[in-house]
């Protein structure tokens, strides 16, 4: 008690000299194939300045975003949302640009990857008896086709839950030792690492270990005790570089902000004199009855 | 390959030809008259010339001179000089014991201490432990690192630490020997004391650089400590009993009859006892506590031109908890601790094998660990049915080293010295374990990570050779090859050491020194507070060894009258194949397959002047150091490659100290210390948070939530911490036993008298709103410290 007291009465709110930077736009673009093209326009503030999220959108910039030598502008929605009628597409490169007065003006380019050749199946594997309850285990065969070149990816199994009369779809869990990204253990989503088997309901993975070749997974999966699962859909997205260290790091940070023993996390950004991220993805689900 | 045979050929031959016929070799040892124990550092001078000669770790000297004869001076501080004279006609063997000055006080009249002869190097700072117990400590308790950091181009980090960054390197990049066996952590209490107490310490030598080719494996300095030798006339007992802990030593003769030589054995043990007082204020059914421990031993056989020695060294700290709950009729008992620690041991000989040779051969055990375990047991209080839950996780690197030497005089001043060095390494990166047990029958026994256990080796030749080309120049060049061999990789490193010394006059001199060193083995650290979950790795196939050059020229001169040594050092390093975790990264679940993806490797560069004033006679003594110097560090992977100021980066650096004695029993002293503040990281811009989960359904736990914001860091170091200062009080009382029957001696002081509100740490706060704000640790402010110390 006396060194709570004596650590407590050394604490004191100081300020610190931390060089002003200059205010930039923080611009937030997640392409996803086959989808429209939305941007949302930000500015960044400054650390103790007092503000909220719509004070900080920025109504009158000016979006252009170019594909193939032709450049588009992106009209105004709302909440600081860019849209324009143009369909993202695999493979497909998207350069950004984004002006504002009083702000430099910001570059960004991604590419679209392709859609991620996946199709699976479930298997019941015990306790006996139990298929179609609750205590059911179900492993899930996966086939991954990859393309040369690192590849990231995300991946995510949802369980069909009945709340009520409705029915939502929820992240499930599942064990995924064999998946876990090895750059950082926080690239998962949220996961068990103290006891094994490492269960996960999101993991980011590389191809590392299978580069262009065919993937194998077999993953087990965990239900919620209080469902009985009938449907699962496996969702598996390939990520740009970019999407997937901006993920990251913002996982990271949110983590270690606030703790002064772990080396802290600069967010990731592609954006040249900005801030945030201008990213892509393409999505494909398997749906699954168990 | 070519340029290492020339450098060798070079160095061989500028000794050889300066070597001559017609001489004959003083070869001796020097020991106290009081304990017989060997003296280190020791002048020796012939003939009245300014330069010399020094004992070694053994209290041994060598000295050639022309046959005819001779008056050779020895002059040590705290002793009486001594000299003697003779004519020297064939090799002669000389044993000197030299008698501690007795500080005779009549009315207030106290002897001179006097420094006869300038230090050896503006880069190298020696220290004897009284100058250390001398400084005013914090919590009363006396540390050498502590006193070292007060020197210019030192400094320990953060507010309070016990840790070394010597000229912008890394707290791991500092070779510390003690008794010659490397030490791989050197702090207790989360790194605020050290292991070392001056009380079991003969002598401290800090080297700012790699140091001589003997040296190796550590890019920024040596600190080479002593261990006392126990004292072969009389048994003496020796207590220290402080606020935080108390220390105990026996030393004395072992006497055997028919024995050739002489014996004498040294124990010490210190534990810290503030858990034990705290225990008495916890809950019954939660107990938690931290203690530390040290244990020192050396044994010693000596005998006229050999010596034996057996030292030991453990050091554990240990944080430890445990709880009993009683619930839904269940009873949860769980046992929990940290503990980690040094384990070393040597066994050296060293000894006279010719009238001019010397050699020493020593074979060591280093070990360096951190182990956790926590066990939960529950127990049904009806059916008493039992289950237990336990973790272990453990991380370590333990060396054996098989060393030996071998030094010879050609003449005076003409020297050549050569060796060997050979060490296994075994890491052990990461280990954890868990199992579970019903009821007496194991129903889960997994190892969570294999046994990592990676092997490496190092082995090292090296030749050293001083010689003086030219009158009034002295030229110690040396080379040392090293081989680091891990896996299928080997690693093969020559390292130059070449320094040169210009004798202006007797009072003057000026330097000028060039060396690289390589360094094989890593400490993976986070950037924050000394936790021991810090990991020591080795180079792999794709980790390079860290390597630096460091140059530096230098002068001293000795104001004689006054008996104040001035010196100055302007230094320049550059450092290449650094190690550095990876951003954000942290070092849970590390192992040894996958560390060399968690970090990054880029460069670094550090410069300085280092000015120094220092007293060591008289009434009155101390030092005033500054520091002007910069530390960077580059990444490719870190603000687009561009230079960014390294953690301890400091402009300036300031530190005075002073003792005075005013009678024979009151003294004080006094240090006061202003440091720029250290380099800190910290955001500099927030966003709002936006997360994509791919235009797909959110997983539930995570979707954003409303205003939730994310930061954007400035460049890398860019904030400041404010300025450091603070001043410290100590005030001694000493009684002094007559016959050389022991002393009493009370030492009350302060860190920090004006409380100054240094930051020990800072942390950003997130508002509700997303604003930050930094708050301020601050534990040091006025900490009172009391130390009673006793020897009979």
């Amino acid at each position: 008690m006396l060194m709570v007291m004596l650590i407590s009465s050394c604490k004191s709110i100081v300020e610190v000299d931390v060089p002003e930077n200059e205010r930039t736009l923080a611009v937030y673009g997640f392409l996803s194939a086959g989808e429209e093209i939305a941007v949302t326009v930000y500015r960044t503030a400054g650390i103790e300045e007092i503000v909220t999220q719509e004070d900080l959108q920025m109504h009158d910039a000016i979006v252009i975003i170019s594909h193939n030598g032709v450049r588009d502008t992106l009209d105004y929605q709302s909440d600081g949302r860019y849209a324009l009628d143009w369909v993202a597409t695999s493979g497909a490169s998207y350069q950004l640009e984004v002006e504002s007065e009083g702000f430099p003006t910001i570059y960004a380019e991604t590419t679209v990857p392709l859609r991620p050749d996946v199709r699976g199946q479930s298997k019941y594997v015990g306790p006996a008896g139990e298929r179609g309850t609750s205590l059911a285990d179900y492993l899930l065969e996966l086939s991954l086709s990859d393309l040369p070149g690192t590849q990231y990816y995300q991946l995510v199994v949802y369980q069909l839950r009945r709340e009520g009369q409705g029915e939502a779809w929820g992240a499930g869990y599942f064990i995924c030792n064999e998946l876990i990204f090895r750059n950082d253990p926080a690239d998962v989503g949220s996961q068990s690492v103290e006891t094994p088997p490492r269960t996960c309901d999101l993991v980011y993975f590389a191809d590392d270990s299978f580069d262009g070749k065919q993937k194998e997974f077999a993953l087990k999966f965990d239900p919620w005790y209080t469902d009985i699962p009938e449907q699962l859909k496996i969702s598996v997205t390939s990520l740009s570089t970019d999407h997937l260290k901006y993920h990251q790091s913002l996982s990271l940070q949110k983590r270690n902000v606030e703790d002064p023993f772990s080396e802290p996390t600069a967010l990731h950004s592609n954006i040249r004199n900005g801030h945030g991220v201008f990213a892509s993805s393409a999505n494909t689900e398997v749906g699954i009855s168990l | 390959m070519k340029y290492i045979a020339c450098y060798l050929l070079c160095l061989l031959s500028g000794t050889l030809c300066l070597a001559q016929n017609k001489v004959v070799g003083i070869t001796g040892k020097i020991t106290d008259a009081s304990t017989s124990e060997a003296l280190v550092g020791v002048h020796v001078l012939v003939d009245s010339s300014s330069s010399g000669t020094a004992t070694n770790r053994f209290g041994q000297f060598v000295i050639i001179v022309r046959q005819g004869f001779h008056r050779v001076g020895f002059s040590h501080i705290g002793y009486e000089d001594a000299q003697v004279a003779f004519e020297a006609e064939n090799d002669t063997t000389l044993f000197i014991t030299l008698v501690p000055q007795v500080q005779e006080l009549g009315s207030i009249q106290i002897s001179e201490q006097r420094e006869s002869i300038l230090p050896i190097s503006a880069s190298m700072v020696a220290m004897k432990p009284e100058e250390v117990k001398r400084l005013p400590a914090l919590g009363g308790e006396p540390d050498v690192i502590k006193a070292l950091q007060l020197m210019p181009g030192v400094q320990g980090g953060r507010e309070g630490a016990a840790g070394l960054y010597v000229r912008g390197g890394g707290p791991d990049q500092n070779l510390i020997l003690l008794d010659g066996t490397p030490i791989y952590n050197v702090t207790h209490m989360i790194g605020f004391l050290s292991a070392f107490n001056p009380d079991i310490i003969r002598s401290v030598s800090l080297t700012k650089g790699p140091g001589p080719a003997r040296y190796g494996g550590h890019l920024s300095s040596v600190l080479d400590i002593s261990l006392k030798e126990g004292d072969l006339n009389k048994k003496r007992v020796h207590g220290n009993v402080g606020v935080i802990g108390a220390l105990g030593t026996i030393e004395g003769p072992i006497k055997r009859t028919g024995m050739e030589g002489k014996m004498s054995y040294l124990l010490s043990a210190r534990r810290t006892y503030l858990d034990l007082f705290f225990l008495a204020f916890q809950p019954p059914r939660e107990k938690y506590g931290y203690f530390f421990t040290d244990l020192v031993g050396k044994l010693s056989y000596i005998t006229a031109k050999n010596g034996v020695y057996l030292s030991l060294y453990g050091g554990e700290d240990r944080f430890w908890t445990r709880y009993k709950e009683v619930r839904n009729e269940t009873t949860e008992r769980y046992r929990g601790w940290l503990k980690w620690g040094n384990l070393s041991g040597s066994l050296r000989w060293q000894g006279q094998l010719a009238p001019r040779i010397l050699a020493t051969a020593s074979l060591a055990r280093t070990a360096y660990g951190l182990k956790f375990s926590e066990s939960t047991k529950q127990e049904d209080d009806d059916t008493r049915d039992t289950s237990i839950d336990e973790t272990l996780f453990a991380s370590g690197i333990t060396d054996w080293s098989l060393k030996g030497d071998v030094s010879l005089v050609l003449r005076q001043g003409v020297g050549v010295k050569a060796g060997a060095m050979f060490t296994l390494h075994r890491f052990t990166p990461s280990t954890r374990r868990q199992s579970l047990e019903e009821n007496g029958q194991a129903i889960d026994d997994l190892n969570l990570s294999e046994v990592q256990r990676l092997r490496a080796a190092s082995a090292s030749i090296y030749l050293e050779s001083e010689f003086n080309p030219f009158k009034h120049v002295e030229v110690a060049g040396g080379l040392r090859l090293s081989q680091f061999i891990v896996a299928s990789k080997v690693y093969f490193t020559p390292e130059p050491r070449l320094s040169t010394r210009y004798l202006l006059s007797a009072n003057t001199t000026v330097e000028a020194s060039v060396a690289r060193a390589t360094q094989a083995v890593h400490l993976l650290s986070r950037n924050s507070i000394g936790i021991p979950l810090d990991l020591w790795l080795p180079s792999t196939q794709t980790i390079r060894p860290e390597e630096a050059w460091q140059y530096s020229i230098g002068g001293m001169r000795r104001l004689k009258k006054a008996g104040i040594q001035l010196s100055a050092d302007l230094y320049y390093k550059q450092m290449q194949h650094l190690i550095m975790p990876i951003t954000g990264s942290t070092l849970v679940g590390i192992d040894a397959t996958n560390w060399e993806d968690r970090v990054q490797i880029g460069e670094g560069e550090a410069y300085g002047l280092e000015l120094l004033a220092r007293k060591r006679e008289g009434r009155f003594n101390g030092w005033i150091g500054y520091t002007l110097s910069r530390a960077t560090r580059t990444f490719d992977s870190i603000d687009q490659g561009r230079r960014f100021p390294a953690r301890y980066d400091r402009l300036h650096d300031v530190s005075v100290t002073g003792a005075y004695k005013f009678s024979e029993r009151w003294s004080m002293s006094a240090t006061w210390v202003f440091a720029t503040g250290n380099a800190y990281w910290l955001p500099s811009q927030r966003v709002p948070a936006i997360e994509d989960f791919a235009g797909r359904l959110a997983p539930q736990y995570f979707g954003p939530a409303p205003e939730t914001y994310a930061y954007a860091y400035g460049t890398r170091n860019s904030a400041r911490e404010p300025n450091y200062h603070r001043l410290d009080l100590a005030f001694q009382h000493t009684k002094s036993i007559r016959e050389d029957k022991g002393s009493r001696t009370l030492t009350i002081g302060a860190y920090n008298v004006y409380a100054r509100r240094n930051p020990f740490f800072l942390t950003p706060k997130v508002q509700e709103d997303g604003r930050i704000l930094y708050e301020q640790f601050s534990p040091f402010v006025f900490i009172p410290g009391i130390n009673y110390d006793f020897k009979f």
